[in-house]
């Protein structure tokens, strides 16, 4: 009787390990890749990442331009991590797509798993979604990935309201972009042409390099509306507005007497010019 | 009302009369037809509003800020090309012809004002292609009485290309400030238009840099 219990409590247990194992096998294409096995890492040679406001937020679209070398792996079947210089925080994530998958690390999306179904040729694309009131100082979402490569940030959002990026001592605002220090005209103008990128000469667009943002632990935006950024502006217009017209009326005041004085002398001389005329 | 014909004379670049020449009734002019200005830029304000209380109320001071912020950042830079040209133009010629260049141009506002307002109310496209259309006409007014204004006074002898470049200058100063003004100032129109967005919203139509994304 013992012997069949034992067998039958052996029995359970290689039916319960077979049950999780065979569980973890069926959900292993929907689950978030586990740090546990990651596949290689892919180098981005450049990115792009565009905002659309949601209802809830800001969804970043993110196309990551790889190396041709990374690229020549993914080509071939590979899957490749394209790690963020900075975790996802609370609030954001990666939207479910065929070949992206979230790479999960010590609880934080740290990156994303990408294979030949996320993108064509050297560009592999993902959805990020940052939940966001968008009142404030704010987190930027943009999921930029690690390395030197220059990487853009569109900040505009549409009817002039654009992302306004707290440059610290990794950036530096420039004329119609924002980049980091010491950037040249061919660096950016080549990260234009990577990613495709219609340049703007609106200041919404950002230059990064991913371990900037790494060093900086992320980057911090607010959002400019054409209204806020012209309240400033129309208090002191009003201001300097006031304070001519009250010059001009000062200046009415001054100029009444002497005007009026050289009118009339000027009156007296026509007339004693019309008197000496006259008789002749 | 003498004050107002002898601006609309100066305005349709007729020759100052003798007793109006001395320098501080024309200094007085100059001032009176900035004033003036204001008011019929106030009046232009309220009817391209006044499909709203609040906008209408806004706009009173919002034109009349523009057009006067404009003239006053503008007169700098043309005094200074009017020193630096060295044209025999005299400085109160310069001025009486810019403030009366302002005085017939928002005259035309102010003209128009009625029309502005009546096709706001009765019409969907019309009003704000009227309101637009009669800043361009004004503008159009204004450069030509200033532009006529002190070719007409220039003494004889001198060259009327001379006095082109304050006159250039000035009214170049004056279209940028406008145009950042409007945009600082907006709304002004009940609807967004291309001129809401300064000069960023005009650059950004005008200006793209067309490249391919990498293969």
């Amino acid at each position: 009787m013992d012997r069949i219990l034992v067998r039958s409590s052996a029995l359970r247990l290689l039916f319960v390990v077979i049950l999780v194992l065979g569980a973890l096998a069926g959900t292993a294409h929907a689950a978030p890749a586990q740090s546990s096995t990651p596949p290689g890492e892919a180098r981005v040679a450049g990115a792009l990442f565009t905002p659309a406001r949601t209802d809830d937020g800001i969804a970043w679209h993110a196309q990551w331009i790889l190396t041709p070398e990374s690229a020549n792996e993914i080509a071939q079947g590979g899957a490749l991590v394209i790690r963020f210089a900075v975790p996802l925080a609370e609030g954001e994530a990666v939207e479910a797509k065929p070949g992206v998958a979230p790479l999960v690390e010590g609880g934080h999306v740290t990156g994303v798993v990408v294979d030949r179904a996320s993108g064509t040729g050297r560009t592999m694309s993902a959805l990020v979604r940052h939940r966001t009131s968008l009142d404030g100082l704010q987190r930027y979402g943009a999921p930029v990935a690690v390395g030197s490569a220059l990487q853009i940030v569109d900040g505009d959002l549409g009817a002039g309201t654009r992302f306004e990026v707290e440059t610290g001592r990794y950036l530096e605002k420039g004329v119609g972009h924002v980049a980091p220090p010491g950037t040249s005209h061919a660096a950016r103008e080549e990260a234009r042409r990577l990613t495709g990128y219609t340049a703007r000469v609106t200041g919404a667009a950002l230059y990064v390099r991913g371990d900037d943002v790494r060093a900086q632990g992320g980057l911090a935006a607010a959002v400019i509306t054409p209204r806020a950024r012209g309240h400033r502006g129309t208090i002191a217009m009003g201001v300097v507005f006031a304070a001519i017209v009250l010059a001009l009326v000062a200046a009415v005041r001054r100029l009444r007497h002497a005007a009026g004085v050289e009118r009339a002398d000027a009156l007296l001389a026509s007339e004693l010019d019309a008197l000496d005329g006259g008789p002749r | 009302m003498g004050t107002l014909v002898t601006l609309i004379d100066i305005a349709c670049g007729r020759p100052i009369p003798t007793e109006d020449s001395g320098r501080s009734r024309r200094m007085q002019l100059v001032v009176f037809a900035l004033l003036a200005s204001l008011v019929f830029a106030a009046v232009w304000g309220l009817a391209a509003g006044s499909r709203s209380a609040g906008l209408a109320l806004a706009n009173v001071y919002k034109v009349p800020m523009v057009v006067l912020l404009s003239c006053a950042f503008a007169a700098p830079a043309g005094l200074l090309a009017w020193r630096l040209s060295g044209t025999r133009v005299r400085g109160s010629d310069l001025a009486l012809g810019f403030s009366g260049g302002v005085f017939g141009g928002t005259l035309v506002l102010a003209v128009f004002a009625p029309l502005v307002a009546l096709y706001y109310h009765s019409s969907a496209w019309a009003g704000p292609v009227l309101g637009i259309g009669s800043v361009g006409l004004a503008l159009l007014t204004g450069t030509v009485m200033f532009v006529r204004g002190v070719v007409r006074r220039l003494e004889p002898g001198t060259r009327t290309r001379t006095v082109l470049l304050p006159v250039a200058v000035t009214l170049g100063m004056q279209l940028l400030t406008l145009v950042q003004l409007a945009s600082l100032a907006s709304p002004i129109f009940p609807e967004r238009t291309v001129f809401g967005g300064g000069i960023d919203h005009l650059a950004q139509s005008g200006h793209v840099l067309p490249s391919a994304p990498a293969e």
